[in-house]
This record gives C-alpha cells, structure tokens and sequence, in this order.
C-alpha cells in the first residue's frame, strides 16, 4: 500500500501541474508533457504542460488509479502502455511561464498574435459595444482579458441601441471619414454585407487571434466578423400560465380563432414568416400572402422586444411569438417559469462583432473580439444567460438539440451561404415590406 | 446685436430643416450611395391607414394638451398667484418628475389598470363581484392620461413666469367693481395669459405627437397606431438593412402642415402683444391673493396631481429596483424585495464622469438656448418687422419633426463641416440648445409681451443702446420667465436620450445614457439609479428654490 500510495502520489505529481488545479471538473486537467510522452503523445515542444479534456465520466482520482495500475511504471518509464485511454482529446497549448502571470505570453504566441499582442499594448484602451451584460460582468470580462493576452487595457463599453441605427451611424461616420466612435462594433447578418459594401470593416486575420476551442464557424464571414453570441427565436410562454401542448406549433395555427387578440410578436417576424414561405415552404407569394391574412384576422400586436419581454415579466402575456431564446433563459434563472417552443422550424441568428475600419484601437478591437468569440468569452456569456450555440456545450445547443428531437427543420440564418445570399437581395426585401404591411392589417 | 444672433442661430436651424426636406427624397443613408425620388412619399402617401394614423396622432396631440391645460393653468396660479403652502416641496415633485422615464411611466399603469393584472382593476372586480376588468388602460385614451401627466410640467413652467407677472391692480379693479371671481379668470386673467398659453399649448401638441414610448406601449396593444409608433415599427426597426430615415423625414414633414395653422393663429396672437403688457413704467407690485379657506381645495387639487403624476411612478420606479424582474405587486413578490440593484450603482454608472457631463450639460444648453431665445423674441416681439415672424416660424420647425431624424441630419453636417467637434461634449451642448430654442421662444415670447415697451423707450431715450437695455432693464424685468424657463430646460437637457446616443462618444456619456443602458441590461438596476436620480433632482429642486426666492418659489421678484 505505501508503495502503492508513493507510486501514486509520484504519478500525481506527474499527472498535474504544482501550479493550478482545475477548477471545473471534467472538464481541462492540466497534464505534465513528460508524462504524455511516455504515454505516447506528442504534446508540442517548449511547454511544460497541456490541457487535455477527459470524458466527463473521469476524475483526477480516476486517472490517477489506471495509472498505478501499471506496478512497473516506476522502472520503465518509457513504455508505459495506454491504460488511460484519451478519446476526444484537445491538446491545448499552454505555455507556463516561470511567473504565473498571462496564459499567452509574448515569448510563446505565434508572430502574428505577439505582434497584435504588442500593437494592443501601445495603444492602451478599446471602445466597444456593450454586451446586454450586467453592470458587475463587465469588469469579469475586462479581467479576464486583460489575463488572457497579459495586458493591462482600459475596455470603454460604448451604448448599443439596436443594428440597422448603429450600422448606419458607422456608415455614415466612415463615408465622412471621421474616426469612428466605436472600435468593435456590434451587428447582425443583415447588416454585414452593407458595412462590407461601404467599406465599414477592416478585414482582421482572425486565426492567429483566436484561442484553441473556438469553433471554426465563428469567423462568419471570412476575415470580417466574429459570432460572439447567438439566439434561436421561437414562442415564449409561461410554463405556469399555459402549458407546451397548447402552445401552436406552427404559425399558420394561429389562424384559428381562440388566438384572437393573443398573437403578440415583436416587428422582424415577417422575416421569420418569409422563411417559412420562400425557404422552408416553397410557397408563392400569393398563396403566403393568403396564409397570411387568415392569422391577421385574429389582430397580431407589433410590439418591440423590451416592451414584450416587460409585458411577460409581469404576467400580462403568456405567450409571445419568435422571441430570441436568451431573454427566457435570464428569466428562468431569475426564478421565472418561462420556456421556448419552436414553431415550424428552428431559426438560429448569429450575432456578430465586427471591427471598424480607421478605428482608433484595432489591435485591441480585435483581440476583444477573439476573446469574446473564444472559450474565456463563452464562459462568462453563459454566466449571463448569454449563449453561444455554436459551442456544444452552451445553453443555446442544448436547447436546440432539444428543438431538434421534435422533428422540425433548422435553419443557421448565416452559415447557409445560399439563404445569406438570399437575405441580402432585392426580392427578400420586397417580400418582407409585403409581409409586414400584411401584418399591420394593410 | 440681437438681429445678428438670431439670424446666425436660425440660419443653423434652418440648415438642419432644409437637410430634413433633402432627406425626405432620399432613399440610403445621407452623404452614402443613395437615389433620390418620390419614393418615399409614396411609402407613406400608399399607406391605407395613413389618414387613421394621422387623425389618431391629432386626437393625443389635442387630448394631451386639453389635459395639460386643465392642470398646468390653476396649478400656475395656485402656485404664482397665490398663498397656497408647501410650494417649495410640491414644485419639487412637479420639476422632478420629468427624471422618470416615460416608458416606466406606461408600465406603471399597466401594473395599476391593465385588464388582465392591474392591481385597481382586481380590487375593483373582487369588491363588486365583476366578471371583467372594468377599467382598461390601453387605447388612446390610456395614451392621453399618461401623456397629459407627463407633459403637465412642460406648460406649467412655459406659463409660470407669465403667471407671475401679472399686475393684481387689473384684477383688483374689477373686482372693485363687482366682477366675480371667474369673471376676472374669464375677462382678465385669462386674456392676458393668452400669448403664454397658446405658446404652451403649441408646443405641447408637438411634443405629444413625438412621443414614442408611451403610444408603443398603451396604444399599439389596442392595435391604434400613431405616427410615432409607425416610424418606429417600419422605419427605425425595419425587418431589413438599415433604417428608413427618409420616410421618417416625410412622416415628420406631414406634421408640418398642422403645425403651421396652429403657428399663424399664434402669431397673431403675439403680434396684438401691447395688449398683454402689465409690466410698465406706473407702479407695479405683484402681490399673492389670500385664499383663506379655500387653500385646502387648492392644495388637494395639487396633490391630486402629484400623486397620479410622480407618486404612483415614482412607486413603480422603487418597486422595479427591488425586484429582479418585473412582477405586480403580490405577496410572493414581497418575499423577493431586495436592495441588490443599489450595491454596485457607482460601478454602474460609469464613475464621475457621467455626473460632471450630465452637470454642464444641464447648464450650458439651457444658457445657450436661453441667450439665442431670448434675440429671437426680442426681434419678433419688438421689432415687428415681417422678418420677425419668419423667424419665429424656423424655429419652430423642428417640432414637426421626429428627433432622431433630426439627430442623424444634424451628424452629418457636422461630420461634414465640424468634424473636430464630432463626439464632444461642447457638440451635446451646443445641439441640446439649438432644440430647446423652440421652447425657450416661447418662455421668452409671453415674458417679452407683458414688459411694455415705454421702460425701453425710456431708457433709449435717454442714450442707452440696445444691449445695455436688455442686460439692464429687460432681463431683470423677466427674470422669473429665465429662471423658471433655464430650470426647465436644465431637466429636459438631462432629461433628453435620443440625441445623447446618436452623438455618443466616451468623452460626452451622460447620466441618461446609462440610466437607458442599464434599463436594457438590468431593468431593476436601471430603475435604481433612476430613484437615485430623481432623489438628488428633487434635493437639487428644492436647493435651488430655497436659494432664489423665500416667498413663493422658485423665481425672485422685482420690479418698481
């Protein structure tokens, strides 16, 4: 047994770092390079350590003991055989530096991340847009960072209104030429194109930028924008007030007359309706226009979003119609029975953070951006209910594998180049004022 | 001096409404790729509903300011004319609570009379066994509540200095002669407000039609639309791109035809302004009537209003700011009341620099707006040169249109020809006092017409020059209307939202910026540096009471 328990605490020693354990459980384990090599990795040279993710069935005690279950470990080790078995292993790179001070530090980063690393440096603070966080979530956020690249940047978070107003403040800013008031601008797939087309966006390398774990299908649009966060819009209801059952499960449903004068949805819904008619359904713009009246005649309410959510908050609505899915889960949170229910399909939009071209900071911009749209970014954004689909273990992917047992169609509203393109035409356009004159009754 | 001010300024003015016409035929962003056309026009013209939406607009407009009436004009006199008590905290309550957010203000209704939740409502039916709410907050008369409450300060403090200015001699000379009390109100008093009131009244009515929050929340759900909440729904929030600022420009032009009408019969008005005159060169002493008895049914009248327009929201502010999320009041609610939202209120708003912009903001617009109104009155008033009432007409433009297309027009002239100044806070200042020149043009209009002109003539007379003339005699003989009209303005400049985000920079961050930031991050922090804020204006109100006057508020007498 002693032998036993010094052989395990040298394989402890072995197994993690002196410096930090892993504070969230199956998740990272910090492992010593020399012992992944005698297992047979190659862990990258010039690094003490790497992060290794388990199966979430496994433990540091669960390691350490199919470790010692090799008694001749001790003597040999150089052929210790794979009795732990590693499946889905992300080696993150790590570079521990004599002082526990930045994960990435000059000395380790690739040129082109030191260099944006160094040009963030000199020019010492960044203007962003808010981020719909809580007042005390900004200074995590501007911690973190600052932790994460070894900086010390002031981060000024700028007022968001809403994409189409802010977006046009950007283009008109940068057609007069003046610098912009914002360096990491916040905007929406609709809006991406036109910034593009005015020249409102300096292109950005991202991939030098991004930390390991971040999904490749952040960087949208090719060098132009990153998805910092996402929603899926469907029906909003309280849980206590009306059951999933007797929540429609399609929008044509809310022709029938029990839904008079229920039919609340915010002004975009005829964007949702056009997918529904054109993208999913194939039908003519007659026959949606038909479709269509027939729910009309039950009075929609066109109300924005802030003032649905209020009206939900207090009990006056039980419902809302294509509501993104982040504002019910900060009110499940807060103790709110308030749940999501798709309708005809899944629509997942992608938020997007873009940085402005002559912007006064870009360096910084930019690596805000890479942060927000990384792992350290997702975390803290889940912690204010603020999901990112595109990592499978946020909120947002869980529900939407939830959505998805129902059997309904999903739709990525940016990744599908097809439908992007779609989104950006004339046609698309007229469909929609068509739509929403229908849906004011016009 | 005074016709070269006011020509600079409404040469500014003018610009920015000649940028709005441009705009209307726009289709894009101004200064971006656009065409230019009447398609615009047509979006709107095409609209079916387009007249509906425009008598609804005229029904809240009227509403709102026969409400306002019914309440601004006794509250006035009560307050100015007269010995009613506890003036210096009421005019606290009445100046504070424009620091509440309208839409706070709708919300606070709907938890008091919303059919479905409304707290009075469920009383009621459970007192009288009623099947159905039966009262409803939604509509346009909901609309015309909130409105007329909120709006009541605006025309108060338009007519206040006037109210006070009015020599008693005039009344107590009728009533020498018989006259009854709503006699003098009727043959008098009432004539010789006319100018102070109908100014009031006109900028009333534009200010209602513009308002947004409270038609979007009270209105829409009773599917009545305004033109605000159209520009907001099919422009602002367009389903697609970029905002339709061309359309709002020609929604805002729509409304400048009423406007007009309603501008002619002011102006003439003002131009029998000899008639108003009370402040001559003869003894002139105002004097306070005794109420006796009846000051009790003037103060509960007061009180009536306090309640309806600051007590109840200010309890809706306070009950947000203890909640994590909004609820109406029950007892689970109760057991949820905390004072989370207040710990981290500093952080939250930024630190100081929010507190010291939002000071000199308050200070310099109103100052600016003040100085520039008080020309333009002076021409119009003393001149009564036909330039006068061109003047007097560009400045009231504005009104017609809504702010935020007036924000995103003046942004690109001045990226275009101030670029230096673009995200300072002397721009938010300078911006902030060219709109509220129309309002100070009318405070400036009524004060002007009650100071005769023979003191002036006097003092021309015996060699003085006109600038000496209105630092020396005409500001102090109007100093109530610029006291009462630069505190008002200081609240609306803090007050103002639209054009402190479309001008947004580090360097200019107001406190009403973060309070609208947090409303949408937090609500319940939102509304607690709300009540902070409100909580310091009032100290603020009631400071500046005590510091400029003892006798019966908030202005300091003189005169012969």
């Amino acid at each position: 047994m002693a032998r036993r328990n010094r052989v395990f605490r040298d394989y402890r020693e072995r197994l993690f770092t002196t410096e930090t354990r892993s504070t969230q459980s199956s998740e990272y384990f910090l492992i010593k390079n020399s012992f992944l090599r005698d297992l047979g990795a190659c862990p990258p040279p010039g690094r003490r350590a790497s992060a290794v993710q388990f199966p979430s069935s496994c433990n540091e005690s669960a390691v350490a003991r199919l470790a010692t279950q090799k008694p001749e470990y001790p003597r040999k080790r150089t052929t210790i055989t794979a009795g732990v078995t590693v499946v889905g292993v992300l080696l993150a790179t790590l570079a521990l530096a004599q002082q526990p001070t930045a994960s990435t530090s000059s000395a380790g980063a690739p040129a082109a991340l030191k260099k944006t690393i160094e040009a963030a440096r000199q020019e010492g603070q960044v203007i962003a847009h808010d981020l719909d966080f809580s007042p005390a979530a900004y200074r995590n956020v501007e911690a973190a960072f600052n932790k994460h690249f070894g900086l010390n940047i002031k981060i000024t978070w700028a007022p968001f209104d809403n994409y189409p107003t802010d977006s046009a403040k950007a283009i008109t800013e940068h057609k007069s030429r003046a610098t912009p008031s914002v360096d990491l601008l916040r905007t929406g797939e609709r809006q991406v194109p036109l910034l593009v087309e005015a020249g409102a966006i300096q292109k950005v390398n991202w991939t030098p930028l991004l930390a390991p774990g971040t999904p490749s299908e952040a960087d949208l649009h090719k060098d132009l924008s990153l998805v910092w966060k996402s929603n899926i819009y469907c029906t909003a209801f309280n849980s206590k007030k009306i059951s999933a059952k007797e929540v429609p499960g399609s929008w044509w449903d809310l022709a029938d007359a029990k839904w008079n004068g229920q039919i609340v949805t915010p002004p975009w819904a005829g964007s949702y309706v056009a997918d529904l008619a054109v993208w999913l359904g194939k039908m003519s713009q007659e026959e949606l226009l038909n479709r269509l009246r027939a729910v009309v005649k039950n009075k929609p309410i066109l109300q924005s979003n802030s003032d649905i959510h209020n009206r939900l908050q207090i009990g006056e609505l039980r419902l809302a119609f294509w509501i993104p899915n982040d504002f019910q889960e900060e009110l499940r949170r807060k103790g709110l029975p308030m749940e999501c229910k798709a309708m005809d399909y899944i629509p997942v939009t992608n938020h997007l953070v873009v940085v402005r071209a002559g912007a006064r900071h870009p360096n910084a911009a930019a690596l805000l951006a890479a942060f927000m749209a990384g792992p350290q970014g997702f975390k803290l954004l889940e912690a204010e209910a603020r999901g990112n689909y595109l990592y499978p273990e946020s909120y947002q992917s869980m529900e939407f594998q939830k959505l998805k047992a129902s059997g309904l169609p999903a739709l990525n509203r940016g990744t599908d180049l097809n439908y992007a393109k779609w989104l950006a035409s004339k046609e698309y356009e007229d469909l929609n004022a068509a739509i929403s004159r229908a849906l004011r009754g016009r | 001096m005074p016709v070269s001010v006011s020509v600079v300024a409404v040469l500014v003015i003018f610009a920015i409404m000649l940028g709005v016409f441009a705009l209307s035929f726009i289709q894009g962003l101004p200064g971006v790729e656009y065409s230019v056309g009447l398609d615009n026009f047509r979006a709107v013209l095409a609209d079916a509903a387009a007249i509906d939406i425009l008598l609804n607009t005229v029904v809240v407009g009227v509403g709102t300011v026969l409400l306002n009436l019914f309440f601004a004009v006794p509250m006035a006199w009560l307050f100015f004319r007269t010995t009613m008590p506890f003036k210096t905290v009421l005019l606290g309550f009445i100046g504070t609570g424009i620091a509440i957010p309208s839409f706070l203000k709708a919300m606070g209704w709907i938890i008091l009379l919303s059919p479905q939740v409304g707290v009075i409502n469920a009383l009621l039916m459970r007192l009288f066994n009623l099947h159905e709410a039966p009262i409803s907050i939604y509509g346009l008369t909901g609309v015309i509540l909130v409105q007329g409450l909120m709006l009541t300060p605006v025309m108060f403090f338009l007519i206040a200095g006037a109210m006070q200015r009015i020599d008693p001699s005039l009344e107590e000379a009728a009533e020498s002669c018989g006259t009854p009390r709503l006699g003098i109100i009727r043959r008098i008093t009432g004539p010789l407000l006319l100018p102070a009131i109908s100014g009031a009244a006109l900028y009333n009515f534009m200010l209602a039609v513009h308002i947004y929050e409270v038609p979007a929340i009270l209105a829409v759900p009773a599917h009545v639309e305004v033109i605000s909440t159209v520009i907001f729904q099919t422009v602002m929030q367009p389903d697609a791109g970029l905002p339709r600022y061309g359309v709002a420009a020609v929604y805002g032009l729509m409304l400048v035809f009423p406007l007009l009408v309603a501008l002619r019969a002011y102006l003439r008005v003002m131009q029998e302004g000899f008639k108003y005159g009370v402040i001559t060169g003869k003894g002139y002493r105002p004097k306070l009537i005794d109420l006796g008895r009846l000051k009790h049914l003037g103060l509960a009248f007061v009180l009536l209003y306090v309640l309806l327009a600051f007590l109840l929201p200010f309890a809706a502010l306070v009950w947000c700011s203890l909640l994590p999320f909004l609820r109406v009041p029950s007892m689970e609610a109760l057991s949820a009341l905390n004072l989370d939202s207040y710990r981290h209120l500093y952080m939250a708003l930024g630190g100081f620099k929010p507190i010291v912009n939002s000071a000199l903001l308050m200070a310099g617009a109103p100052a600016l707006a003040l100085f520039i109104s008080l020309m333009i009155s002076w021409v119009l008033v003393r001149l009564h040169h036909q330039g006068g009432q061109i003047l007097d007409t560009i400045v009231m433009l504005p009104m017609a249109v809504p702010g935020v297309v007036v924000g995103v027009v003046t942004l690109y002239l001045v990226l275009q020809f101030v670029q230096p100044l673009h995200g300072t806070l002397w721009l938010l200042i300078f911006v902030q006092g060219i709109t509220m020149i129309t309002y100070g043009t009318r405070i400036m209009n009524a004060a002007l017409v009650q100071v005769h002109r023979e003191l002036e003539e006097a003092a021309y007379v015996s060699g003085a020059k006109p600038t000496r003339i209105l630092r020396t005699i005409v500001a102090p003989l109007i100093a109530p209307s610029l006291l009462l009209g630069g505190f008002w303005m200081s609240m609306m400049a803090f007050r103002n939202v639209t054009l402190a985000l479309l001008l947004y920079s580090p360097e200019n961050v107001v406190v009403s910026v973060r309070i609208w930031v947090l409303w949408r991050e937090q609500s319940s922090m939102g509304a607690a540096l709300g009540v902070v804020v409100v909580v310091a204006l009032f100290a603020y109100v009631v400071a500046l009471q005590k510091l400029a006057g003892k006798q019966s508020g908030l202005y300091a007498l003189t005169g012969a």
